[in-house]
């Protein structure tokens, strides 16, 4: 991505400059999103079920 | 005092007391039914001033139903309406072929049908004109004409259920219908009959009279109509239901929520809070309420109250834990949905590298409070070109190639929410995959921020940009507020 306007801020030294640590950040919010994800689903496809027996007049 | 020219087509009534409310009560007494005259006295006896009477008004919705379903009647149903037009000030009747003196004071109509059980039809009130109304809503512009004079009305639709074609799911997805078609020209214009005929393929005997729908027929008429809707039911979602709920309000989407022990369908289209509540959980959340909704029994704009908060202005007797379901109707590119955000933002603000706690030296993680909404791109880019952000950031987010619909969660302190001002923000491609974890396009703190270029794939270093923001103190900026009004 290259903006119009140089952004002549200092950069964080060390921060997902390698493809290693591009990864662990990755596998990181994986796990730690993992479960929930999961859960989630659960409830979507529940809620598809369950919306067929709630009648509204 | 009313004047009925030519004892026709218009009748003109000035409301100062209520002995000029029982006339026109009398004037419209053919089609305006008790209760719905009761309705309209109480709701608009405080503010309205004139009343205007179209007595032949060719309505689009009723005549819909009159030609599919009332005209094959025994009974002849009159194929035309009764138009009440209502202003805040009283009209001269020299001033008729020139209203648009009055356009401020417009209220706006609602349309009578002769349907002899509930009778109230399209109305279109600018919720701004009336006082004892309060929120932030969705709304949007329209248009009628009378005498010639165009006349605009900045408000939600609404309708009441015929009780033949239509019940009360009906109407609530006709009030989404209509403010979405007014609003943008994506989505075509829809009446009743047409709506009630949505729901063939999961239906089991006849459509009309209407018997009822289930919360999933209401999504299959979304689905027909074009939208690609969820649903959320709080067995199912439990803590999360009801800050769900919050954060498509706070997007500007009209929800239709299901109260299921009541057996009941209503429109959700913003909501109220207080911001000298605390923020205990630390989500803009816990500043609500209750929700502004149309409910088809009563007239527009009602409160839902959180249950166990005093009753105030137009009020329900239904509260906010009366809401066991909802069914949100989204656009076809809004992709992630907002459990997926809310999940994504907690572990982004916490773990590493990308946490609060590791990238800024200004605030920690405990003391953000959170506000989370879906816009679209172009009303973001727009907002912010003339509401900076620290360092000019705001070029960069303008420049930045972003899909259609962005997903934004603002980052604020509990001192300064209840002055609509934040200090960072997360945006998230709408359009991503929900299993992709960089599905953040751009992460700021107040002393620090990262670009994710959604273009590159894989792992590869090259995708972050990422910089320390010469901040020493926290420096607010505006919150977006582009999604509701306020009334």
């Amino acid at each position: 991505m290259v903006f119009i306007n140089e952004m002549k801020f200092e950069k964080v030294t060390g921060l997902l400059d390698t493809e290693e640590k591009v990864k662990e950040a990755r596998t990181t919010l994986e796990r730690s999103t993992q479960t929930m994800f999961k859960e989630l689903e659960k409830a979507k496809m529940a809620s598809w079920e369950g919306a067929h027996s709630i009648l509204l007049d | 005092m009313p004047i009925v020219f030519n004892n026709e087509l218009y009748a003109f009534v000035t409301l100062e007391n209520t002995g000029d409310w029982l006339q026109l009560g009398q004037i419209c007494g053919e089609y305006l039914t008790g209760p719905d005259y009761d309705k309209l006295q109480k709701y608009l006896a405080d503010d309205a001033k004139t009343a205007i009477i179209e007595k032949r008004y060719i309505d689009k919705d009723y005549r819909d139903t009159f030609s599919n379903f009332y005209s094959k009647k025994l009974a002849s149903y009159p194929a035309s309406t009764y138009r009440i037009h209502f202003f805040t000030s009283i009209v001269a009747i020299a001033d008729l072929y020139s209203l648009e003196n009055y356009s401020a004071d417009y209220i706006g109509f609602t349309v009578i049908r002769p349907t002899q059980v509930n009778s109230i039809g399209r109305t279109l009130f600018d919720p701004s004109k009336i006082r004892k109304l309060q929120g932030l809503v969705c709304r949007t512009l329209y248009k009628s004409h009378l005498f010639g004079t165009e006349l605009q009305i900045y408000c939600f639709p609404y309708i009441s259920q015929d009780t033949d074609v239509t019940i009360c799911a009906h109407a609530a997805t006709w009030m989404t219908f209509r403010y979405y078609s007014e609003r943008y020209s994506a989505y075509r214009e829809i009446y009743p009959y047409e709506i009630s005929q949505l729901s063939s393929d999961v239906s089991r005997g006849r459509l009309i009279p209407s018997k009822g729908l289930t919360a999933l027929q209401i999504t299959e008429i979304f689905s027909n109509f074009g939208f690609y809707p969820e649903i959320y039911l709080k067995d199912q979602y439990r803590d999360k239901f009801y800050r769900l709920l919050y954060y498509y309000i706070e997007s500007g989407i009209p929800v239709v929520a299901c109260l299921h022990t009541k057996q009941h369908a209503v429109t959700l289209l913003g909501h109220v809070s207080d911001y000298q509540q605390q923020a205990t959980n630390r989500n803009s959340e816990d500043y609500l309420t209750g929700y502004v909704v149309n409910d088809d029994n009563y007239l527009p704009y009602q409160l839902i109250m959180k249950d166990g908060l005093p009753l105030q202005g137009y009020c329900s007797a239904f509260h906010v834990d009366d809401i066991d379901g909802f069914i949100v109707p989204l656009y076809e590119k809004m992709y992630l949905s907002a459990e997926h955000i809310e999940g994504l933002v907690d572990s982004l603000l916490s773990d590493q590298p990308f946490g609060v706690n590791h990238r800024s030296a200004l605030v920690t993680k405990d003391i953000l409070v959170k506000r989370i909404f879906l816009t679209s791109s172009k009303s973001y880019k727009a907002m912010r070109r003339t509401s900076p952000l620290p360092f000019d950031l705001q070029r960069s987010y303008i420049e930045m190639p972003m899909p259609k619909f962005i997903w934004i969660c603002e980052l604020s302190l509990a001192g300064l929410y209840p002055q609509k001002q934040i200090i960072g923000e997360i945006i998230f491609d709408a359009t991503a995959n929900h299993w992709d974890r960089f599905s953040f396009l751009a992460i700021h703190y107040p002393d620090f921020i990262l670009f994710n270029d959604r273009n590159k794939h894989g792992n590869q270093p090259g995708r972050f940009i990422n910089f320390k923001l010469p901040a020493s103190k926290v420096m607010p900026y505006a919150m977006y507020e582009n999604n509701l009004k306020e009334i």
